[in-house]
């Protein structure tokens, strides 16, 4: 029987040779940019970009985004989109700094359930409210964000003296990082739950007639968003010095799109390699770094961003197109 | 007719699925009118009939999605009536619907375990065990091919055999199949039809549909007919030959309505068609069509009749081929192109071609007005409404009030909106595709009335229909369509409906040359 696994070499084989190098492209479409970028830092600014702080600078600023990232990318797998995760951030961080004095495993309790909250109450809105995830997520962004003003009156809040502030440095927080990477990928690749996200991306109809429960899929994957941001906000509330903006994260939403649109997700669902969606999260900091160091104007970087977003889904619709 | 079914196996044979007296009514339509059913392990029991017969709705009920009003399902003498789908599926039933329902993403075996997938005792997915499975289960249909693929790549075949496979491994006892063949070509043909005969070998039941005739007397065993939903009789198919079949599936009455009289002078010819040919779709298709004529285009579904009225609205690109407008050759390359060269189409699939659900029933009707109701890019919405207002009343659209939204309103209401708006386009062409199709009887009169006045104000109108006694009622001139190519050309006043489907069914050495090209 084995015998018969691998297809025979015949025409048929041959025939999507080339389709398996479109699908190649488009899965490692990230890391190719990210090279070509790269090597647009050494062009432009040499050994100030090559410098090891400046690289390990990068690596620390991916961080935040990239947490953000792995939740967008489990949404849009399903072909749902969360807008909300840079708000969810936000708010987290402020619920980290005021419930401070329950003590540290209090706080980072909180900022869980805070995260899961935010997760159920899309997920469920969607499923249940058949609403679009653009517009549930969209009005959950403003929620979350005029939360987390609300809670201080738009104050920061500042807790100096914690131990979580170890967390917010050098090799702990990208240890996080990898942590959660780790999980969601374990998710995605080797268990039951991994296939129905990609299947219900793929073709919720066929899902539901073998059986599985959509609704759990679809609730599961913005609560893996919401907890992604809470440990985001655990983590920009360390990295901070113990001080809680409730202004943070905003456009996060942006970055975290064109970092998985950029790693080759599919925004209709169903397919994209996870470890694209890390590539592309270090293509956008790398290239807010090289604005940085090139002394471009700030405003300018966002543009910038908007410009490489659509560059993205352009390139990925070619890549798609082609044969 | 015969119920001499029970003498064809032998005396008192086990049966696996017997259903009786099934009854089915949709909102005052009758889909299956006292149906019986039942099939003997390792049997194939053809399922035919025209579009409409009920074949859909008792597949529905055989698997649970469909409560039947009245009637009786067993598997193996259990009763199953009101048992879910679930529990059927428990029990052994499997159905392969035409859209196989596959998740092109994920791999071969992903997609065979979807919904199941096997777990180490750690609770992860057992890829493994998976790989496994599948390979046995691909190693028992006969057919190579790789457990690791992904669906979306393979051919459309072996997609078929990949959720075959997964019927299977759900350990069924019966595998019902819905028009499998209708995507596939002669070589694909065999393989499914060696895998039938693999299964059958197994001793599971096979309740197979199609419409090509050939394929039942070369893989049936038995052939139950269905008929505007009645149970027309079952027979073994070695006593009965084609013709007996066909005559079996037609014989409804055919009445002529007065005002679409063949006699009626015709004027000039309108529209030509010159050697269309879509690669794979289309094969060198020709007709004319001139005003004041009705011609009407049979054929089976998947004929290329839809695809032929795609290509002359401009829809879908042409190999090959000319479209002439009143004697002039036109390139038509857009379906906007086409409305201004003055041909206007009633698509198939009304809901999602025909209205826009939101909008209103003034507003839908406009549609196709817009650009020529305005004046320096303002529309004149007094004007194209009081337009829209005469056509409504035109055509007798039954509504209280043109502002409520076009989705409250019933099938045939619908496509009188949809009429009104391919009319205030000014067309002097009219393709319909399916004009009636979930239409009730009542309405379905009133389309064909309204047909007959476009024909009298010298529209050529060309009706593409499935139903055979509707085009053999309306038309002056009957093209008949098979694999993409008109087959012939019958006189309705003459022909038969034998004689249409005689045309329709594709020859089997014309599937042998692959379909799937």
């Amino acid at each position: 029987m084995s015998a018969l696994a691998p297809a025979r070499p015949d025409a048929r084989a041959l025939r999507w040779l080339p389709r398996l190098n479109k699908r190649f492209l488009i899965d490692y479409m990230a890391w190719v940019l990210l090279l070509a970028l790269a090597l647009i830092g050494v062009a432009t600014n040499g050994s100030l970009f090559a410098s090891g702080s400046n690289l390990n600078n990068i690596v620390e600023q991916s961080v935040i985004i990239g947490l953000l990232a792995i939740g967008q990318f489990v949404v849009i797998l399903t072909g749902g989109i969360d807008l909300s995760v840079g708000s969810a951030m936000a708010l987290t961080a402020m619920v980290v700094g005021v419930s401070m004095p329950l003590g540290t495993p209090g706080a980072v309790l909180m900022a869980v359930l805070t995260g899961t909250l935010v997760g159920l109450a899309s997920g469920l809105t969607v499923v249940y409210g058949g609403l679009p995830p653009f517009i549930v997520t969209f009005a959950m962004m403003a929620v979350a964000r005029g939360l987390a003003l609300t809670i201080t009156s738009g104050k920061s809040v500042q807790v100096l003296d914690n131990s979580l502030l170890g967390l917010g440095f050098g090799w702990q927080k990208v240890a996080v990082w990898a942590l959660a990477i780790a999980v969601v990928w374990f998710i995605l690749t080797r268990t039951r739950t991994g296939v129905r996200v990609y299947a219900v991306g793929g073709n919720v109809e066929a899902a539901r007639v073998s059986g599985i429960s959509t609704p759990r899929v679809i609730v599961l994957v913005y609560v893996i968003s919401g907890l992604c941001a809470a440990t985001a906000g655990i983590l920009s509330f360390a990295r901070n010095g113990g001080v809680a903006v409730p202004t943070s994260g905003q456009g996060y939403e942006m970055e975290t799109i064109a970092a998985v649109v950029l790693g080759g997700v599919n925004l209709l669902g169903g397919e994209g390699r996870f470890v694209g969606a890390i590539a592309g999260t270090v293509f956008v900091v790398m290239l807010r770094n090289i604005l940085d160091l090139s002394n471009a104007d700030a405003f300018w970087s966002f543009c910038v961003i908007g410009v490489v977003l659509w560059g993205a889904v352009m390139l990925r619709g070619a890549l798609e197109r082609m044969r | 007719m015969s119920d001499d079914d029970n003498t064809a196996r032998a005396p008192g044979a086990r049966r696996v699925l017997e259903a009786h007296g099934l009854v089915k009514r949709y909102a005052g339509v009758t889909a299956l009118a006292g149906v019986d059913f039942d099939l003997h392990p390792g049997e194939v029991h053809c399922l035919v009939g025209e579009n409409g017969a009920g074949k859909s709705t008792l597949i529905k009920i055989l698997t649970g999605a469909v409560t039947p009003d009245a009637g009786s399902i067993a598997i193996d003498g259990e009763d199953v009536t009101s048992a879910s789908i679930r529990e059927r599926r428990e029990r052994g039933i499997s159905v392969i619907y035409q859209d196989l329902n596959l998740v092109p993403q994920l791999t071969v075996a992903e997609n065979i375990f979807l919904g199941s997938e096997p777990r180490t005792r750690l609770g992860m997915l057992d890829r493994a065990a998976m790989r496994r499975a599948t390979e046995q289960l691909i190693a028992d249909l006969g057919v190579p091919f790789a457990a690791s693929a992904r669906v979306g790549e393979l051919g459309i075949s072996l997609q078929q055999l990949t959720a075959t496979a997964r019927a299977l491994a759900l350990g069924g006892k019966v595998l019902i199949m819905d028009e499998p063949s209708a995507v596939l070509g002669g070589k694909e043909l065999d393989v499914l039809f060696g895998v039938i005969r693999r299964l059958t070998a197994q001793g599971i039941g096979i309740v197979y549909i199609s419409h090509r005739l050939e394929e039942i007397f070369e893989i049936g065993d038995r052939v139950t007919v269905l008929r505007d939903g009645n149970y027309v009789g079952t027979s073994a198919v070695a006593d009965i030959d084609q013709a007996e079949l066909v005559r079996r599936m037609v014989g409804r009455d055919v009445v002529r309505y007065e005002n679409l009289d063949i006699d009626t002078p015709k004027g000039a010819e309108v529209l030509r068609v010159d050697s269309l040919t879509r690669r794979g779709v289309l094969r060198d298709v020709s007709l004319t069509v001139r005003a004041g004529e009705v011609v009407g285009i049979a054929g089976l579904v998947g004929a290329g009749r839809t695809e032929l009225a795609r290509a002359i609205m401009g829809l879908d690109a042409v190999d090959s081929g000319t479209v002439y407008l009143d004697g002039k050759p036109r390139r038509v390359t857009s379906a906007a192109k086409a409305v201004r060269l003055g041909l206007a189409l009633v698509p198939e699939d009304r809901r999602a071609e025909g209205i826009v659900p939101m909008l209103s029933v003034r507003d839908n009707a406009a549609l196709s007005m817009v650009r020529t109701m305005s004046k320096l890019g303002v529309v004149q919405f007094r004007r194209m409404y009081r337009r829209v207002g005469e056509l409504a009343r035109d055509l007798a659209v039954k509504v209280p009030d043109l502002r409520d939204p076009v989705s409250g309103l019933s099938g045939g209401n619908q496509q009188k909106v949809v009429l009104a708006k391919c009319l205030a386009s000014d067309c002097r062409v009219l393709i319909m595709d399916e004009p009636t199709v979930g239409i009730d009887v009542g309405a379905k009169r009133e389309i064909y009335s309204l047909i007959g006045t476009l024909k009298q104000r010298g529209l050529g109108v060309v009706v593409i229909s499935s139903e055979l006694p509707e085009i053999l009622s309306i038309s002056d001139r009957i093209l008949v369509m098979s694999e993409g190519r008109i087959q012939g050309e019958v006189d309705p006043r003459t022909t038969t409906q034998e004689e249409i489907l005689h045309l329709a069914i594709p020859p089997m050495d014309a599937l042998a040359q692959g379909g799937a090209a």
